[in-house]
């Protein structure tokens, strides 16, 4: 195998190896009641 | 001797990348234009736009023969084609013996047209435009022309050295990419950069951008062989390859980095990903493409914190995407090349001629060089006309009302965002 393959099969294994590991961090939202006199008829999400 | 014959379908491959590549300004201005605040989205698409008309006219006018004419001590072409005279159908044979010469003219027309476009997106929300216009003419003719003789133009002293860079690396990335950051320097700042957050207004706009990039990249590369045949399937295949690569490896970077996912993240590494293949496209196989596209996601998205860090305002990152991008890539191609894919061209360092390397990094060393110099000197002598920067009213209100009078969305008024 040329050096170039194995360069090339350690960059995938990186980054799908990166992949799993990534962090899993989600924005959590809450759910807001509009005013009354909005034109927003639904509860809108805002992020926390 | 034979008489060069038009092949039809080279030609039909070769005007058809040219129209590829035409696409390609429109496609940035939209991928910067979704990048800058929406008071100023319209004078971005603009400076891609306008450039488009203005470098047509310039490229017939005087550029292609500065470029490509016939050569004056190694770097610089003659006044021969000016006007396209000398310019026909009959094949060229040190160019394209294959297509019409108008044909090979045009298709660089088209790489002329988007290399001072990329720089726009250093100076977006800043400049005033009469400067820009006349940066843009005079960086073509006296920063463009020359390096794309010295890489490409029959009897440059870089052609002669044997530097490889199939569809501009350093002619197009490198000569941008470092025009860029000059002109971040010398233009300065932002109002507002590093107190206040500076957003994009239209992350999708700038997602549509990059795919039509990509699409049009195919004509760059691929194009590039001028004939359709093995080696413009071979720079399409690498080209698609290492765009992939680099755009999961800078969505895995900056995942890690950021800790999420960024959509607009993957579409910055896909355009690192076509920026390195560039000159690598006609001499480098697949696995020599996943490992540009890797590096590319590394190095460019590395580049963007440095310049962060440094708080150097290049609004769009073209340094960083372009510049870096670019050397790395021309560095790749020195890495990586081999006769099996070209056999006209040379192995690079893994295939066992390291002279290579060192060629490419003069070919780098001298494409920095001259962009850095000549666009500091065009800045200066433009200032001396016409000031660079609008005024800090006309920044505040936005380049669409104070520089076209006109606002990108209906309703968007004075919006100060």
């Amino acid at each position: 195998m040329d050096p170039t393959t194995i360069m090339a099969i350690v960059a995938c294994a990186i980054v799908f190896i990166g992949w799993l590991g990534a962090p899993t961090k989600v924005a959590k939202a809450k759910a807001v009641q509009p005013p009354v006199d909005s034109e927003v008829r639904e509860p809108v999400l805002e992020a926390v | 001797m034979t008489p060069l014959k038009v092949d039809s379908g080279d030609t039909a491959w070769v005007l058809a990348s040219a129209a590829l590549v035409m696409l390609m300004t429109p496609a940035l201005g939209f991928f910067y234009g979704g990048l800058v605040r929406r008071k100023n989205v319209l004078s971005t698409i603009t400076h891609s736009f306008f450039i488009l008309c203005l470098i047509s006219v310039q490229w017939v006018l005087w550029g292609y023969s500065l470029a490509f004419g016939p050569d004056k001590w190694h770097i610089i072409g003659g006044l021969e084609w000016v006007g396209l005279n000398n310019v026909g159908f009959t094949p060229n044979a040190d160019y394209a013996p294959t297509i019409p010469h108008q044909a090979y003219m045009v298709f660089q027309m088209m790489f002329a047209v988007i290399t001072p476009a990329l720089i726009t997106g250093a100076f977006a929300e800043r400049k005033r435009f009469k400067a820009f216009v006349l940066f843009s003419l005079l960086w073509a003719t006296f920063v463009y022309d020359p390096i794309a003789h010295w890489v490409w133009g029959a009897g440059g002293w870089l052609h002669n050295l044997g530097a490889l860079d199939f569809a501009g690396g350093t002619v197009v990335h490198i000569s941008s990419g470092v025009s860029a950051l000059v002109a971040a320097l010398v233009l300065g700042r932002r109002i507002g950069f590093g107190s206040m957050r500076i957003e994009p207004h239209d992350a999708t706009m700038t997602v549509l951008g990059a795919s039509l990039l990509w699409f049009g990249w195919f004509g760059f590369n691929a194009g590039s062989a001028v004939a359709a045949g093995q080696l413009a399937t071979s720079a399409f295949v690498v080209t698609n390859t290492a765009t992939a690569m680099a755009a999961l490896t800078w969505l895995t970077v900056s995942w890690w980095h950021k800790r999420q996912p960024s959509a607009l993240g993957a579409a910055a590494g896909a355009v690192a990903g076509l920026v390195a293949i560039t000159p690598a496209s006609g001499f480098v196989n697949v696995m020599g493409a996943i490992v540009i596209g890797f590096g590319a996601g590394v190095v460019c998205y590395a580049a963007i914190q440095l310049r962060e860090r440094l708080k150097v305002d290049d609004a769009l990152d073209v340094w960083a995407v372009h510049g870096v991008g670019g050397t790395w890539g021309a560095l790749g191609t020195g890495l990586f090349a081999t006769v099996a894919i070209n056999s006209g061209a040379a192995n690079g360092l893994f295939y066992g001629n390291p002279k290579q390397a060192l060629v490419q990094l003069v070919a780098i060393g001298a494409s920095w060089a001259w962009a850095a110099i000549g666009t500091f000197a065009i800045l200066k002598f433009v200032n001396l006309i016409v000031p660079l920067r609008v005024d800090e009213e006309e920044e505040a209100l936005g380049l669409d009302l104070s520089q076209h009078g006109e606002p990108a969305y209906a309703g968007a008024g004075a919006s100060l965002n």
